[in-house]
């Protein structure tokens, strides 16, 4: 089975940009030379009028032979953002109607960002979490970060745990010391909206930027495909929570199930918009490619 | 209130239960499992959906259980006891009480308990009179003997004396007469004053009922009616039927049986159409079939097959003999020996030509002589024929005699020869048997002699005969038949001199027609012209095989027209081995009465005569003119309402109950019947829930 570092993704996103939400503009000085110190790149911006104050290390020495008057060199500067990609690794995400599993997807999507910012040189990690944390690559810069998070997601077998993220995102949050971009990939399906949103919460309040990605299967938005005809049929449940399986019409309840499922997402979203939680939601009749295309202009947006 | 079948009412709780087990885990198990995610989501949307659902499922097996419930109450024919306002339910009330007993000849039928329906009936009789003597003592009582008519003679007028009326019980015994309600319903119209009711004592056998027009409805207050038979549940007749197909080689023999299944077999003999000999012995499972082997399918094949059942194994008087028809239609050849010498004269054409009924002929081949002759050389060249027309036949090719000779040999075929002037007679003797001869026309001169009596050969009339005298044409030479003392023949046609002209002969199975068609070369003399296509029509409508049924009504006489010498061997015996009186005189055998119903079979003493062919060599004695079938088939409740008319209340009880309990049948008559308006409301309520599960599954 080829890995999840599908090449064609990475050829499709390569000349795509996924910067972090807020750049720093004007000399790295004062608070705001942390970034510049850590090793973000510097590109010339401007001069401006020495000021006192200011570093004289960023006097251009060659303006004042011209001018006989003190120039600072200004400069574009980046901050430098740490990546996590959190995945839920319980069974529910192995579930597929048609070729392509959400945890399939979940993975390219999560190696894709994790090549668009080591690409910029920022520091990225993995976890994969289930009802606690599961694994995990420590966050670094450099390529070998993608190779240890392709080894990570390609060797993960074990689907045994359940979704329970409002515990498990408490003790993620602890490995992160300082406030990161954590892009959570999970189909969200196992709690409600509320208790989903619960562990959202707490990463978010650790001053993290946190993105939930809601990755669905077709038919769990639309479960008349996996019964087109009006028969009766026995339903239980993947991870083995549910006690009872239960007996019903799946075709009779479509309607209703997808009424339901829309409510759900609203609140969930409302819920994320509140708490300046980006939510997205696809399917996995979305290609990975396209997915990260549409998070990458949601990023520049955010610029 | 009361119930006819209380042991429904028993069995109601159990189907009730049963009806909300099937409901409860009856239904469809899933066939297929499937894992998915959000079990959550599909609970919580049953869960929502289960509140509504759960009321309207009690509604629906509420719906259920009362239709059941009304359906099985029904069946136990519940009554309502009321006060009638013909006073009969008071036990003061000076009213009569009739009680009509049928003893028709059904009646005397014997089951396997050894008792008849009669006295079954005669002893459900006396314990009705007994219990009504009980309960009502101010009520008289009225004793009606009827058949197809009432017997004065053994009824007794309304009386309280309980013994004349038994005495009257005690007389009584079935006679040879069909049923007719009508009889005792105007009797007991007739003798007015105010009535508590009919108790009916009858197998309810259809044809009872089927003369039209309501009689008791005139009355003022017309009085309830209550059956006591034993033929609605009890086991009365059974018939049997033959069912033959024999163009499709499936070959039945059914017993039907009314009522409860007879145990075991009814041995069947089947003999060939004389009923000269056994073909084989078969065991017909009762109320079921047997297929034939094939023996008896070969001789289907030749003729017919009669099969006798012994009397001792049937129940019923269908006792004696079934033919089983030959149903296919009959294959004609024609070959012709003198085709087109002259068309205008030539036999072949005319019978093309002129004969109208020959167009009807099913399958008519046509061949020369020459053509025959080849066809006869071949295996089995003529087998698929059942009739042959041989005319003027000359020089006849060995083959095709041997052919001829075989077909003639075959019962249930039919051979037609017409001889002309140049016939080769010696042929035709080998392959007829019969005698023949040439004359050179002096010898017939004179009168033609034909049969005295009606229509004859296919219904043709002899009239135009009458008078034709042979010596006015010049006969110069023609083929005749010896007339032998011991010939086996019948003269049909004769000229001067007892020379037979047409005769029929039997002498070899088939049935075989000689006629002499020529008289002199020129053709215009026997069979005149005009004649001659009577003739030929007649002809072509006889079958192979005589008719051998005639059926006759109890107690009338039939008349044939024989000779003496026929009619003197003759003897019929009924099923029971009763002779039937003959008596002779002036040419006509006159048989019967007919005393007894059932099947009588027709022997001849003298084996071999030709006459007899033509005779029913059996006799159907039946109980009405109507339907034959009425006898064994139970009354319809039109019937019923039919002859009673629409304002009589009428129910019906068993025998064995009715000896069990007497007063039962008495409340019936002032009951009122609840089964109607129960199944009403039965399906009222399914009616409901239909439209209940129809207006779910919309929702």
């Amino acid at each position: 089975m080829p890995g999840f570092l599908d090449p064609e993704v990475i050829a499709e996103i390569d000349g795509l940009s996924f910067p972090p939400r807020s750049t720093l503009l004007g000399a790295p000085t004062g608070a705001q030379t942390v970034a510049a110190k850590k090793g973000a790149s510097r590109e010339f911006s401007d001069y401006r009028v020495f000021t006192e104050g200011d570093d004289p290390r960023f006097i251009d020495w060659k303006a004042y032979a011209r001018k006989d008057r003190y120039y600072l060199r200004t400069f574009e500067g980046e901050t430098s953002s740490t990546l996590w990609t959190l995945l839920d690794a319980s069974k529910s995400m192995t579930f597929t109607s048609g070729r392509v599993s959400k945890w399939e997807l979940a993975c390219k999507m999560a190696l894709g960002l994790t090549y668009l910012a080591l690409k910029r040189r920022d520091p990225c990690g993995t976890m994969l979490a289930g009802d606690g944390p599961l694994d995990m690559v420590a966050a670094k810069p450099g390529w070998q970060t993608l190779n240890a998070c392709t080894a990570l997601l390609d060797g993960f077998k074990d689907f045994s745990s359940l979704s329970d993220f409002s515990g498990s995102f408490e003790r993620l949050a602890a490995a992160m010391p300082r406030p990161s971009l954590v892009m959570v990939f999970s189909d969200f399906l196992g709690v409600t909206a509320e208790e989903a949103f619960a562990g959202l919460k707490a990463l978010s309040v650790r001053r993290h930027e946190v993105v939930a990605i809601r990755i669905l299967d077709a038919a769990e938005v639309d479960i008349g495909l996996l019964s087109p005809t009006s028969e009766r049929i026995r339903v239980t449940d993947v991870e083995g929570k549910a006690a009872e399986p239960i007996d019903c019409d799946l075709s009779q309840i479509a309607a209703d199930y997808r009424l339901r499922l829309t409510r759900e997402q609203e609140v969930f979203s409302a819920l994320c918009m509140h708490h300046r939680i980006e939510s997205f939601t696809f399917t996995t009749a979305t290609a990975a490619g396209a997915a990260l295309k549409q998070l990458a202009a949601w990023r520049l947006g955010c610029r | 209130m009361g119930a006819l079948n209380p042991a429904f009412l028993w069995a109601l709780p159990i189907v009730v239960a049963a009806v909300l087990l099937l409901h409860l885990y009856g239904r469809t198990k899933p066939r297929s499992v499937l894992a998915f995610t959000n079990l959550r989501l599909i609970a919580d949307i049953l869960k929502d959906r289960q509140r509504g659902r759960r009321l309207q499922d009690i509604v629906l097996i509420g719906l259920r259980c009362l239709a059941v419930a009304c359906v099985f109450a029904a069946l136990a024919r519940p009554y309502w006891h009321r006060v009638s306002g013909g006073g009969g339910g008071d036990p003061a009330s000076a009213s009569t009480l009739w009680v009509a007993v049928d003893l028709s000849y059904s009646m005397g039928y014997r089951d396997e308990t050894s008792e008849t329906l009669f006295d079954k009936s005669r002893a459900a009789a006396a314990r009705l009179i007994e219990a009504s003597r009980r309960a009502y003592p101010a009520r008289t009582i009225g004793l009606v003997a009827f058949s197809d008519k009432v017997h004065e003679d053994l009824s007794v007028a309304p009386t309280k004396s309980f013994d004349a009326l038994h005495d009257a019980l005690a007389r009584m015994s079935p006679v040879y007469a069909a049923t007719d309600h009508r009889s005792w319903a105007v009797h007991v119209r007739d003798a007015g004053g105010p009535t508590a009711g009919v108790l009916v004592l009858s197998d309810l056998a259809r044809h009872g009922f089927t003369n039209a027009g309501a009689v008791l409805a005139d009355m003022p207050l017309p009085p309830a009616v209550v059956f006591v038979t034993g033929s609605l549940f009890d086991p009365v007749n059974k018939q049997v039927s033959m069912q033959s197909t024999v163009g499709e080689r499936a070959v039945d023999i059914r017993i039907d049986c009314f009522g409860r299944v007879q145990r075991g077999t009814v041995p069947v003999r089947l003999l060939n159409a004389d009923m000269q000999r056994v073909l084989a012995t078969v065991n017909v499972p009762a109320c079921g079939k047997m297929s034939l082997d094939a023996a008896v399918l070969s001789a289907l094949q030749t003729g017919g097959v009669v099969a006798e059942i012994p009397a001792d194994d049937l129940l019923y008087d269908d006792r004696a003999y079934l033919d089983i028809a030959d149903t296919r239609s009959s294959a004609v050849m024609v070959i012709d020996g003198e085709p087109g010498r002259r068309l205008s004269e030539s036999e072949g054409f005319l019978m093309r030509h002129a004969v109208d009924g020959l167009a009807q002929a099913p399958a008519l081949t046509w061949l020369s002589q020459q053509q025959a002759t080849a066809l006869g050389r071949e295996k089995r060249g003529l087998a698929w024929a059942k009739e042959i027309w041989l005319l003027n036949p000359q020089q006849l090719d060995a083959d095709l005699v041997s052919s001829l000779r075989d077909f003639s040999a075959v019962t249930g075929n039919k051979l037609v020869v017409s001889l002309g002037a140049k016939a080769d007679l010696g042929a035709i003797e080998r392959i007829t048997g019969v005698r023949l001869r040439m004359t050179d026309g002096q010898d017939v001169a004179g009168k033609v002699v034909v049969p005295e009596a009606g229509d004859w050969l296919g219904g043709i009339p002899v009239a135009a005969l009458k008078d034709f005298e042979l010596d006015k044409t010049a006969v110069h030479k023609a083929a005749l038949l010896v007339d032998e003392p011991k010939a086996v023949w019948l003269r049909v046609l004769s000229a001067a001199g007892a020379v037979p002209l047409l005769a029929e002969t039997r002498s070899r199975g088939a049935r075989t027609f000689i006629f002499t068609s020529t008289l002199d070369d020129d053709w215009t003399n026997l069979p005149h012209k005009g004649f001659y296509v009577s003739l030929i029509k007649g002809l072509l409508r006889e079958p192979a095989l005589a008719a051998y049924a005639s059926n006759v009504v109890l107690g009338e006489t039939l008349i044939w027209n024989l000779p003496r010498s026929v009619a003197m061997g003759l003897q019929v015996a009924c099923a029971s081995g009763s002779s039937v009186p003959l008596s002779y005189k002036d040419g006509a055998l006159s048989l019967g009465p007919f005393t007894e119903p059932g099947f009588c079979r027709v022997r001849s003493q003298v084996p071999r005569v030709a006459e007899f062919a033509t005779l029913p060599q059996r006799v159907a004695v039946s109980l009405s003119a109507d339907d034959p079938e009425s006898d064994i088939k139970p009354a319809r409740h039109e019937d019923i309402d039919g002859l009673l008319g629409k304002g009589v209340k009428w129910h019906s009880i068993t025998a064995s109950r009715c000896r069990q309990d007497p007063a039962q049948a008495l409340t019936l008559l002032e009951a009122k019947d609840l089964m109607r308006p129960l199944l009403a409301i039965a399906l009222f309520l399914l009616l409901c829930e239909a439209l209940f599960v129809l207006w779910r599954a919309y929702k």
